[in-house]
């Protein structure tokens, strides 16, 4: 066992000295543990950089207050490790892996690093099967693959969490299957509410919730995604089960990454961002992937910072998505939610190939139409709706239709709402579209199709 | 975040079409002003025709040998003929809506005739075959007798001349028992109303109701006053005198259109104008600070990286 000592703290980075042939190596966990008549301390740190003169700077996981100068530092030898496996489910834990609900410890037969290699090129597998999530608008527009990627970018306040929320409620409940959640830098009150609402709908002992809260250090905010992640990547390969897994919020890794290298004392890249930020977000993203034996599906809210969606972090995170769902100000302020962008969305899995031709077309018409109806607008605006030609008047009485009839409400929102939620299977959204697209709907008034479910209950 | 190059594109495009509507501006202005003229001269020479016809119809109390002249009861007429007045073109407001609205109020009036159309303008016809007709099921396009297009721009007598002669005929055809007017009445420059009159059949009370129009002023005009013979017969000169007074009255009506059109262009372009620089401000100021956060992102990189180089020692 090595053991070095603190020679600096400066917050969460501490620089420690080992002996010149124990050196610890990068990512090894540091243990630090002292239990005098006054303190009692118990930090783990992880080792970042070797820094020269037999000193390396360490990242603490937890809050360094009352650490001192040439405290005992511990290597254990190993990155972190947390306990996978059946004993998980139903469970709460921190980046540890120690359980933070009000059970009992966790203890497991595996331990597994929360570190090592992305699967095998040869070991990955594309699927083709889209996964229906009930929600009208991802569906038709932006579908996504079971063992695929979805992100929900928005700025604050658009109802990302909401979003998660739903599909989690839509399609754990349908899907039956196992899920994670990692919970990163947001709201601990969230975290809460949506333990409380899993143990309500009877879902909770399927899921494993890992949570490394805004009340956290950057360090644990940093790692937090990657002990979820190894918990589920445990029952893809292990169990060989097809695992959600949803992260909210993947931003927050990121900015914890920034804070962390900003500490580190690495000279900081475009925006202040970390320059290592491609590597960081690929190191997390890489991982979340489906392989031979078991696929793992993954959900992710990305907040975009001042509504910039040309903002570094978010195009680096974007790449790795396969179904980029964009919330948008101007929509959720015309008090349309779920407040997605038709237009701004996209999905690649929106071809003939995965989704067949009549879904597709449908889809391109919605967005073609709302797309003349955004270019409509400065007319309107400048002459007045009664100057456009007969031809598009049609097609901004159709789009304005469309536009509402892409809300619906949400089993999650129902106290906000005051509306039952709906579950509204694909088949019944192209039909829906299908209508109002060839003007089938164009005696109805626009105000009949917001905040409903399906054509049948409009015509009620 | 939109690229300013995209906002500068936009500033363009709408200046372009605020450029297109202050034109348009103008030229409803300039046509104002040279229709008032016009409707100058055909009110005094309606006003002399309507003095006449009145004089005379109140000589020939026993009923006037004309058939334009009917006393007959309102239940009787059950076949209707609206001439409506709207305008070629568009970028005019709600001129034509205020129209259609009106003729909507009078079809309730007339709940149980058959009516039928003629239409004057593009943009009537359009309205009319699209929502009044969805609205009021019977009133199918094939109400429609005839339409007449181009006339609004520059309406001559000619144009009224031969609006007035396909009402005759249909009216003499028996076709019909009674003709209304819906058109835009052109008070002064401010103030324009639509509205709708009877004009046929023609009795007593309506020719009077006519004159009383024209001549506020004089309100003791009495027909008593004058004593005429007719030579050649009463009728022949009925005949005639009828016919011009027709002629100019639906003269005077599509030039009043005409001019109400343009009042409402006038408006409308207006409003669009100032629609306009409203948007091309708030873009302004959008691209702006757009612009202006840019560059304080910028430099905050460059301090930041300077500051940085500095602590490592470069």
């Amino acid at each position: 066992m090595n053991i070095g000592e603190i020679i600096r703290v400066a917050g969460p980075v501490l620089d420690i000295r080992f002996p010149p042939d124990a050196i610890p190596e990068i990512k090894n966990a540091l243990l630090i543990e002292e239990k005098t008549k006054s303190i009692e301390i118990k930090i783990l740190a992880e080792v970042e950089q070797h820094i020269g003169k037999n000193q390396v700077r360490a990242l603490a996981l937890s809050p360094t207050e009352g650490v001192m100068r040439g405290m005992r530092v511990i290597d254990v030898g190993e990155p972190i490790t947390v306990p996978v496996g059946k004993q998980t489910l139903g469970r709460m834990f921190n980046v540890f892996g120690e359980a933070i609900d009000d059970g009992s410890h966790v203890k497991s037969d595996m331990y597994w690093p929360i570190y090592h290699e992305p699967p095998k090129l040869e070991y990955l597998k594309p699927s083709k099967e889209i996964f229906e999530t009930g929600i009208k608008v991802i569906d038709l527009l932006c579908p996504f693959l079971k063992g695929g990627k979805i992100g929900f970018f928005g700025g604050a306040g658009v109802g990302k969490t909401l979003l998660i929320m739903e599909l989690i409620h839509n399609i754990v409940t349908k899907h039956g299957g196992i899920s994670v959640f990692a919970g990163i830098g947001e709201r601990t009150r969230e975290g809460n509410e949506l333990w409380l609402e899993m143990k309500r709908s009877k879902i909770l002992n399927k899921t494993v919730l890992v949570f490394g809260q805004m009340s956290e250090t950057p360090g644990a905010r940093f790692r937090v995604g990657f002990t979820a992640l190894t918990m589920a990547e445990y029952f893809r390969e292990v169990e060989k089960k097809d695992v959600l897994f949803f992260i909210d919020n993947v931003f927050r890794f990121v900015q914890a990454g920034m804070e962390v290298s900003t500490l580190l004392g690495r000279i900081p890249s475009a925006v202040g961002y970390q320059p290592t930020l491609g590597t960081d977000v690929g190191e997390l993203q890489d991982r979340i992937t489906s392989t031979i034996n078991g696929s793992i599906t993954s959900a992710q809210a990305i907040y975009v910072p001042a509504d910039d969606l040309t903002d570094p972090a978010v195009a680096t995170i974007f790449t790795h998505i396969d179904s980029s769902i964009v919330l948008s100000r101007q929509i959720a302020e015309l008090g349309i939610y779920p407040a997605i962008d038709p237009l701004e969305s996209s999905s690649r899995t929106l071809d003939p190939l995965f989704v067949g031709e009549e879904h597709c077309n449908i889809a391109r018409r919605v967005q073609e139409i709302l797309q003349r109806y955004k270019e409509l607008q400065d007319i309107i605006a400048i002459l007045g709706y009664e100057e456009l030609s007969d031809e598009d008047k049609l097609t901004v009485n159709r789009a304005r239709k469309a536009q509402k009839f892409l809300t619906q409400p949400f089993f999650v929102a129902d106290q906000f709402t005051g509306l039952a939620g709906e579950y509204i299977p694909l088949s019944e959204t192209i039909e829906g579209f299908r209508k109002i697209l060839n003007g089938e709907l164009d005696d109805i008034p626009e105000e009949q199709f917001y905040m409903k479910g399906t054509i049948e209950d409009i015509k009620k | 975040m939109e690229r300013l190059k995209d906002i500068r594109k936009k500033i363009k495009s709408i200046k372009r079409t605020r450029r297109v509507v202050r034109t348009l501006e103008m030229v409803a202005l300039n046509q104002l002003h040279r229709g008032q003229k016009k409707i100058e001269g055909s009110k005094i020479y309606s006003n002399e025709l309507g003095k006449i016809l009145y004089i005379l119809t109140g000589i020939s109390k026993n009923g006037i040998p004309h058939p334009f002249f009917r006393i007959n009861n309102y239940k009787d007429e059950n076949n209707v003929l609206i001439l409506i007045l709207t305008s070629d073109k568009g970028l005019c407001g709600n001129y034509n809506i205020l129209i259609m609205d009106v003729l909507s109020r009078l079809l309730k009036e007339l709940k149980d005739k058959k009516i039928k159309y003629l239409v004057v303008g593009k943009k009537g016809s359009a309205l009319l075959k699209e929502t009044v007709l969805k609205e009021y099921e019977v009133h199918l396009p094939k109400y429609i007798l005839k339409e007449y297009f181009n006339i609004s721009e520059n309406p001559t007598f000619e144009h009224a001349e031969n609006i007035t002669n396909d009402i005759e005929e249909t009216f003499l055809k028996k076709e019909i028992d009674s003709v209304y007017i819906i058109y835009t009445k052109f008070i002064s420059v401010l103030y324009v109303k639509p509205v709708f009159f009877k004009i046929l059949p023609l009795n007593m009370e309506l020719v009077s109701k006519i004159v009383a129009e024209f001549n506020k002023e004089e309100k003791d005009f009495k027909s008593e006053h004058f004593r005429f013979i007719f030579e050649p017969s009463v009728q022949e000169i009925f005949l005639d005198l009828i016919h011009r007074y027709l002629v100019s009255k639906i003269y005077e009506v599509l030039v009043e259109a005409s001019l109400s059109e343009n009042v409402f262009r006038h408006l409308a372009m207006g409003k669009a104008s100032s629609n306009a620089e409203e948007i091309i401000n708030s873009l302004i100021r959008k691209y702006n600070r757009i612009r202006q956060l840019n560059i304080t992102k910028e430099l905050e990189d460059i301090i930041k990286t300077s500051e940085a180089l500095k602590e490592a020692g470069y």
